[in-house]
């Protein structure tokens, strides 16, 4: 698994490129992530277009992603697959824990509104 | 006839004057005759007389001598006639000769010019050039037409060679000869003379040549020259150095190689070896060759050796030749033993049979191989060690489940655990919290293995029976609510703290009302199935624990013949080859199928269809699943 990642305005947009966002990718992911968070990109917009499916061990790195980001930015999401958005929905993720998108264009637009 | 006929010629003429004498001597009778008829008859007779008889006499002796003269002339005509014959034989002889004198100058010549890469020089006596093939012409760049006649052939010699070899001539030899004597003083004398020198070609380059001299001698043996045949040996010399450069740089590369190199003859005598064979076996390369192979083998094979060249030789039977690196020990010269891998090939050269054999100190990496292996057993025994507290820790975990089925009074239970490892983060309890209260808690810590076992086994600790985390704030209340349960657990478990969340279930059932209050973080919703065939979720719930997050509690109540089914999402997630998951679906459905509705038939039924739906039981998460089966007035 890789993350790709581009400036919009102030707003890094990063895609999950790879499959699967489990124990196996998760300590890449959440490396990544804390880097960007330290390099001060405080407002991401996280495109899981190519992520088919995410385990708890990949959403605990999400999730602590979000921890480290603490009250001072957001994280939004867009491109989650039927699997992933079940996870989202089972562990009431989707309910004002995180913004959820259908596009990146949708995503970007919401942070910068 | 080409030539006049003489003979007749001559006779004509001599006939001719015969006539004229007899026409003189008629003439002198009939003179006489006259005279005698003017003078007295005696007189005129005698004169007469006398001259008719002399006339006679002198025609007599004329022819004579003309019959003489023309038998001469015809033997002389016969002679002449031979010796113009044998002129004439010899003039077609002579022109004979000269004609294939002429065709073998011309092959000569030919033969001289068809020598382009071979110099041939001829001189007089002194050195003047008098042949100069195109031979010569193309070694030194001169022109025969620059040369013959010209010039001698210190020409093109290096002067300051043939006065080395001035030297050389008087040492050896015994000579003294200066400028181009040096050159065929020997040759002079009758000796083979070849040696090489050095021809300056006309535009300055050296060229190196191997140049015979020989005499020239006439048929009598007189000197009339010299003769001198030059080739060029430039590239021979090359080819020498570069031989010879390679041979060097063969043997620098077979001293500088790291793996042993030695050649053996058929019977087994070492004929060359190089520096690193020499240093494994503790020898210097030169005490090597000569030496028997077998000094370099430990028993058996010292022994055994002479045989296994037999073998090899009479009936090509090998164990080592060809057959890439084998391990055999080596024999040192102190008599120590030494580890090596050897390679042995065949070597036919010049149409003798030799023995290559490459060899490697494999000592240090065969040390290094049991280091590895002794490594790799404890690594092994470790690993087994781990293993055995891994399944011992399984056991553990399971002793933290119910034991068997769990009736209450009022509650037919169920349940099925199947970690992914041998320990798992999934956990789950059922008991009695009083003598009406039962609690049920499913607990899937994120993760898999040893630390979210560890962790489960921590809130199995904290949810034990009787642990203060039960107890109400509230005196309205026995118990405290499962979201405040939930909530107390969020405190203790935060994120950071383990890095791990997790969800949970958490229900407490008041067995003589059917009264349920239940708490779900981040599960699965709970499946209730009513007695009347009725399909529920118990959708109230918040997000996992470890965030931080307000959780949110339902209540309901069950009616007799009513089934819940807790689960993990590891049931819903589990896949099937093509990906496709099981599903909230898929349980609701096994729930429905008709069959036993006790919890442990919907409980076989369900670990039958998951194991059906993966062709390969392997799910990638834990599966648990508890089913509760409301009958209060069931006894047990």
């Amino acid at each position: 698994m890789t993350l790709r990642s581009r400036m919009e305005g102030d707003i890094l947009v990063v895609r999950v490129e790879g499959p699967r966002l489990d124990a196996a990718s998760a300590g890449v992911f959440k490396s990544a992530m804390v880097d960007f968070i330290h390099s001060g990109k405080l407002r991401m917009a996280l495109d899981f277009s190519d992520v088919d499916f995410m385990d708890s061990t990949g959403l605990a790195a999400l999730l602590s992603t979000m921890k480290t980001l603490g009250g001072s930015g957001e994280i939004v999401l867009a491109g989650l697959s039927e699997k992933v958005s079940k996870l989202f929905a089972i562990t009431r993720l989707d309910r004002g824990v995180f913004r959820i998108f259908n596009n990146v264009e949708e995503m970007v637009n919401a942070l910068r509104g | 006839m080409r030539h006049p006929p003489y003979t007749s010629k001559f006779l004509n003429r001599v006939l001719a004057h015969g006539l004229v004498y007899l026409a003189l001597m008629l003439g002198a009778s009939a003179l006489a005759y006259f005279l005698a008829g003017v003078s007295p008859r005696p007189v005129s007779f005698l004169v007469v007389g006398t001259g008719s008889l002399g006339a006679a006499i002198l025609l007599a002796v004329v022819l004579q001598r003309l019959k003489e003269t023309e038998r001469s002339l015809a033997r002389r005509t016969v002679a002449l006639e031979g010796a113009v014959k044998h002129l004439q034989d010899e003039l077609d002889e002579h022109d004979r000769d000269r004609a294939e004198l002429a065709v073998r100058n011309a092959e000569l010549h030919g033969v001289l010019d068809a020598a382009s890469q071979v110099s041939i020089i001829a001189t007089d006596q002194r050195g003047t050039i008098t042949v100069f093939n195109s031979g010569a012409e193309n070694l030194l760049g001169f022109t025969a037409e620059e040369m013959i006649g010209k010039a001698t052939p210190e020409t093109f010699h290096l002067a300051a060679e043939i006065r080395a070899h001035e030297d050389v001539l008087r040492q050896e030899h015994g000579i003294e000869a200066q400028g181009f004597e040096v050159l065929v003083a020997l040759a002079r004398t009758g000796r083979h003379d070849t040696r090489e020198w050095t021809y300056v070609r006309k535009d300055g380059r050296n060229l190196q040549v191997e140049l015979s001299v020989t005499a020239r001698r006439d048929v009598d043996g007189r000197l009339i020259g010299f003769l001198g045949i030059a080739v060029d040996i430039t590239d021979r010399i090359t080819a020498q150095e570069a031989l010879l450069h390679s041979e060097a740089k063969l043997e620098a590369i077979l001293d500088t190689a790291v793996d042993g190199i030695f050649t053996v003859d058929v019977l087994g005598i070492i004929r060359s070896a190089n520096l690193a064979a020499a240093r494994i076996f503790g020898y210097a390369p030169e005490e090597l060759e000569g030496r028997p192979l077998t000094d370099l083998m430990p028993e058996p094979h010292r022994t055994l050796h002479p045989q296994y060249m037999a073998n090899y030789l009479t009936l090509g039977v090998t164990r080592v030749i060809g057959k890439g690196g084998r391990e055999v020990p080596g024999r040192r010269r102190d008599g120590s033993l030494v580890d090596l891998e050897l390679a042995v090939s065949v070597l036919r050269s010049g149409g003798e049979v030799l023995f290559t054999g490459i060899l490697r100190d494999i000592s240090q990496r065969k040390a290094d191989r049991e280091a590895l292996e002794t490594a790799h057993r404890k690594l092994a025994s470790r690993q087994a060690e781990v293993d055995r507290d891994l399944s011992m820790a399984a056991a553990i975990q399971q002793t933290m489940l119910p034991q068997g089925d769990v009736c209450f009074a009022g509650l037919d239970a169920a349940w099925s655990y199947h970690p992914s490892r041998i320990v798992g983060g999934d956990w789950f309890s059922l008991f009695a919290l009083d003598g009406d209260h039962a609690a049920a808690c499913l607990v899937d810590v994120s993760g898999h293995g040893v630390a979210p076992a560890l962790v489960s086994t921590s809130l199995a600790h904290a949810l034990r029976p009787g642990s203060a985390l039960w107890d109400s704030a509230i005196p309205e209340e026995a118990f405290a609510a499962p979201e405040e349960i939930l909530a107390r657990l969020e405190r203790e478990y935060p994120l950071e703290r383990f890095n791990m969340f997790f969800t949970m279930i958490c229900l407490i059932l008041h067995i003589p009302s059917g009264r349920l209050r239940y708490a779900n973080a981040g599960h699965p919703p709970p499946l209730l199935l009513c007695g009347d065939g009725r399909m529920e979720h118990l959708d109230a719930g918040g997000p996992m624990i470890g965030l931080g997050l307000p959780q949110q509690g339902g209540v309901l109540t069950l009616c007799e013949g009513d089934s819940l089914l807790l689960y993990t999402d590891g049931c819903i997630d589990h896949q099937d080859e093509d990906g496709v998951q099981f599903g909230t679906e898929g349980m609701k459905q096994v729930m429905t199928a008709p069959g036993g509705k006790e919890a442990k038939d919907v409980i076989k039924r369900l670990e039958e269809a998951l194991r059906a739906h993966g062709a390969s039981w392997d799910p990638e998460d834990d599966l648990s699943m508890i089913c509760l089966r409301y009958t209060p007035i069931t006894r047990c």
